[in-house]
């Protein structure tokens, strides 16, 4: 038995550090594969809560600056950030905020209504109906804010909460 | 007689008055000491207030150091319990070799080595202690955890590190090659094997575990970033 257990235990730590060494060699080819992608405004396809249409890349104001949200309604940060936002709308007036969460459209829309964000022409809630955000901007916890320039050049990401002035200091430049 | 004979004998000196007991107490004691000069005068409050001004608001920050403050009391209390289990990991992985090499050490045994051996990690913290009282002023979080003395990790600029680098780099130090031979040392004391032999064994149990545990956390560290 313990001869056996001399062969068999080297063998699992060997098959466990090689397993994971190649899903770790994988996962890194994944991220920098995602970090080249975010350079630019990669494209996306999303469902407009508002209308229930295709909302996609194409859709956006071209020479606006964009700020990108991915939340979930439930999370204390994002609400604190979308409380935020709305307390200083009119200084977002002159860029596209696109709340992207995969919570349902119904969560998603009492959130935009709880934080009067839902009548503005600039203001979009998007709902990931097919879960792809996080092969097209990255695994990434929530909130998170991406901020492109008006040439669509990432300019800042925010992981977690952002402070309203950060947002609008990026969005600016 | 070779160096670790000297260090077995002064040891076995020791030992005449050693008491487990009041050996994990005393551990304990400094470890938890530690913790709170570093929580209390070199991770101030302006410290927390400056590593999250950019991202919270004033009233956001205060409530976080609030919550710290309450919480540090309980981690304190959790530490003996964190280090008992740190031990019985330790002394179970080398137990597990004592079975199948058949050395007969015996678990109880094993668990003294790994708790004696735990003190070299109160040098590090003690240094960085006297580094950010003395001769250093802390100003944010990341400074003072990126102060990883005499390991891979100091060798570079924190920023140019990748996140999931961090653990491994900051693994690899002299304080955790002094552990793995003092391991030996106590396996030596405990078998009379010469200190190639048991410096051998702590390289196949201890040193094989830490291993997967180390591309463990890499693996966890980027499936979660």
């Amino acid at each position: 038995m313990k001869q056996k257990l001399k062969i068999i235990l080297p063998a699992i730590v060997i098959f466990l550090v090689t397993f994971m060494g190649y899903k770790i060699f994988a996962m890194l080819a994944q991220k920098d594969k995602i970090a080249a992608q975010i350079q630019s405004m990669p494209p996306f396809t999303f469902t407009n809560t508002s209308t229930g249409s295709i909302f996609t890349d194409g859709n956006l104001q071209p020479n606006l600056s964009s700020l990108i949200i991915y939340f979930h309604p439930d999370c204390e940060f994002c609400q604190e950030q979308a409380a935020g936002i709305s307390k200083k709308i009119d200084d977002f007036n002159s860029f596209q905020l696109l709340f992207v969460s995969h919570a349902g459209s119904v969560a998603i829309k009492s959130f935009s209504d709880k934080y009067a964000l839902s009548s503005h022409q600039n203001i979009v809630f998007l709902e990931d109906t097919n879960l792809i955000i996080s092969s097209i901007f990255g695994k990434s916890g929530v909130p998170s804010s991406f901020i492109y320039n008006k040439h669509g050049k990432l300019v800042k990401h925010f992981k977690g909460e952002a402070k309203i002035e950060e947002l609008l200091k990026y969005l600016n430049l | 007689m070779d160096i670790s004979e000297v260090f077995i004998k002064t040891k076995s000196d020791l030992f005449k008055h050693y008491s487990p007991f009041r050996f994990f107490a005393f551990f304990c004691l400094l470890a938890i000491s530690q913790s709170f000069i570093l929580d209390n005068f070199i991770i101030t409050h302006e410290v927390f207030y400056k590593s999250y001004a950019e991202q919270y608001t004033f009233a956001k920050i205060q409530e976080f150091v609030n919550l710290i403050s309450k919480v540090k009391w309980f981690i304190y209390a959790l530490t003996p319990i964190l280090y008992l289990i740190k031990f019985t990991i330790v002394a179970m992985v080398l137990a597990t070799g004592d079975q199948i090499f058949d050395y007969k050490m015996g678990f109880r045994k094993l668990f003294h080595i790994a708790m004696i051996s735990e003190t070299i990690f109160l040098l590090p913290q003690f240094i960085k202690l006297i580094w950010f009282l003395v001769f250093e002023h802390a100003e944010t979080l990341r400074q003072v955890g990126s102060f990883e003395i005499l390991s891979i990790y100091s060798m570079f600029n924190e920023r140019e590190i990748y996140d999931w680098l961090r653990y491994p780099f900051s693994l690899a130090n002299i304080f955790e090659l002094t552990y793995w031979l003092i391991l030996a040392i106590g396996i030596k004391y405990l078998t009379k094997f010469s200190f190639n032999k048991s410096l051998k064994f702590v390289l196949s149990t201890y040193v094989s575990a830490l291993l997967l545990w180390a591309v463990f956390v890499i693996f966890l560290s980027l499936n979660l970033s």
